[in-house]
């Protein structure tokens, strides 16, 4: 059954708190659009903007913690979201990702290798200081593809940049083209791959624009590609 | 409140031909538009625009308004829209979608009148889904951003909604529409109680 509030973030508290307690006595679903909430990073980025020049200088990694703490507001547990968690299934055992959120089952143990995540974000930032190259891109793509089988989570790549960069960016052609695209889409890496890509959301406002894709090897986004779904229990 | 209708996407397509699908312009507004809540019945802002063959329906949320939000029934809305433009019939008495062409023999030698209208109605259903364009918008003082909010949602293949955040001029501009299409009287909105009283 479905709460009757937004989908946007709601204190996991507070929801218990309100009268949904009477309503509901047997609990009540709840699901989480995960790329919508990657769009928060278009705050987080304002956020960080330089006061004084309203430029984008600040470093890529500057907003993981901010992004983690807004996830964890929505989560209904505090310690469901990882930064830059070691991937040990992986074909290079010492690869990371960038954010990476637990099934509920496995929050709060530890990074060993039964580590089982619901789902792997991976951001790269185009700023002003930082431009990217095509392979930085290719690599975390390739990177989410092979999460996506070897843990069978979800997997989705985040694009921050400034207008500017979108430009550059899209001359890579391995995003295809950003912003216009509403399907499924497969993009050439070179060496011969390709992954498929799903435009999952977007935000273009104020200089800076996000874009999110779900990533896969093959095109398997069905129903309910974006949705992190838990059940509330009223007794918790 | 108009129900939504399955979608049979399998057969019909390829027995029936696009191009004999047409959609007369036509321009309707309900304020408010009830839908059905989570819990409640909902109600937003619905302006549902066809120009050149291409429906656009741009929905909004209402002020004062504590129901299901726009955003969370928008699968549900976005069906309702689509049955009331199916429905709909314009000025001179005219079904604003309707399907040209005579059934071909196939359809002639082995469908009654009754399922060849049902096939026709759901291949006019799936062709309006497929060419829509859905704007949400959110105004000032609505919702999260204080400033409002403009987004395209984009449907996909399997039905999940997909949310494409810009400035009302930008998105104007990409849809190739005028700005004014998904503009609304925000003091004609925050009136909408009186209708459901």
């Amino acid at each position: 059954m479905q709460s009757d509030d937004n989908r946007k973030p709601v204190e996991l508290a507070e929801f218990l708190r309100v009268s949904h307690r009477n309503h509901l006595p047997r609990g009540a679903w709840r699901s989480i659009d995960i790329p919508e909430t990657c769009l928060r990073l278009h705050m987080i980025a304002s956020e960080e903007a330089d006061l004084c020049t309203g430029g984008y200088t600040f470093r890529e990694r500057d907003l993981y913690i901010p992004f983690k703490k807004y996830l964890e507001r929505m989560l209904p547990l505090r310690d469901a979201v990882d930064v830059e968690a070691t991937l040990t299934k992986l074909t290079n055992h010492r690869q990371q990702t960038d954010i990476s959120i637990r099934c509920i089952s496995e929050a709060g143990s530890d990074n060993g290798p039964d580590f089982m995540p619901w789902c792997f974000i991976e951001i790269k930032a185009a700023l002003q200081r930082y431009p990217i190259r095509r392979s930085d891109i290719c690599n975390d793509l390739r990177k989410l593809r092979e999460c996506r089988s070897c843990y069978s989570a979800r997997s989705y790549f985040v694009l921050l940049a400034v207008d500017p960069e979108i430009e550059r960016i899209s001359a890579f052609s391995c995003l295809g083209n950003i912003g216009q695209d509403i399907g499924a889409i497969e993009v050439l890496l070179g060496r011969g791959d390709s992954v498929w890509l799903m435009p999952a959301g977007s935000k273009v406002d104020g200089g800076i624009q996000v874009h999110v894709w779900a990533v896969s090897g093959i095109n398997d986004f069905d129903k309910g590609f974006k949705r992190y779904g838990f059940t509330i229990f009223q007794g918790a | 409140m108009p129900q939504s209708s399955d979608v049979r996407p399998s057969t019909q397509r390829d027995l029936m031909n696009s191009s004999q699908i047409e959609l007369k312009s036509f321009r309707t507004e309900f304020l408010p538009l009830p839908f059905r809540g989570f819990i409640n019945t909902g109600y937003c802002f619905l302006r549902i625009v066809v120009e050149n063959n291409k429906p656009l329906f741009f929905c909004c949320q209402l002020p004062d308004y504590n129901g299901t939000s726009v955003t969370n029934a928008v699968e549900e809305i976005f069906s309702s829209a689509v049955t009331v433009l199916l429905d709909a019939k314009n000025e001179r008495g005219e079904d604003v979608c309707s399907y040209r062409g005579p059934p071909s023999m196939f359809q002639r030698l082995f469908r009654s009148k009754a399922a060849i209208g049902r096939e026709q109605r759901a291949h006019i259903e799936n062709f309006v889904r497929a060419r829509a364009i859905w704007v949400e918008h959110y105004p000032p003082g609505v919702g999260l951003a204080e400033q409002g909010s403009f987004a395209r949602v984009v449907f996909t293949e399997s039905g999940e909604p997909v949310w494409h955040y810009a400035p009302q001029p930008l998105l104007a501009a990409q849809l190739g529409i005028d700005e004014g299409l998904i503009s609304a009287d925000y003091e004609a909105l925050s009136r909408w109680q009186d209708a459901v009283r």
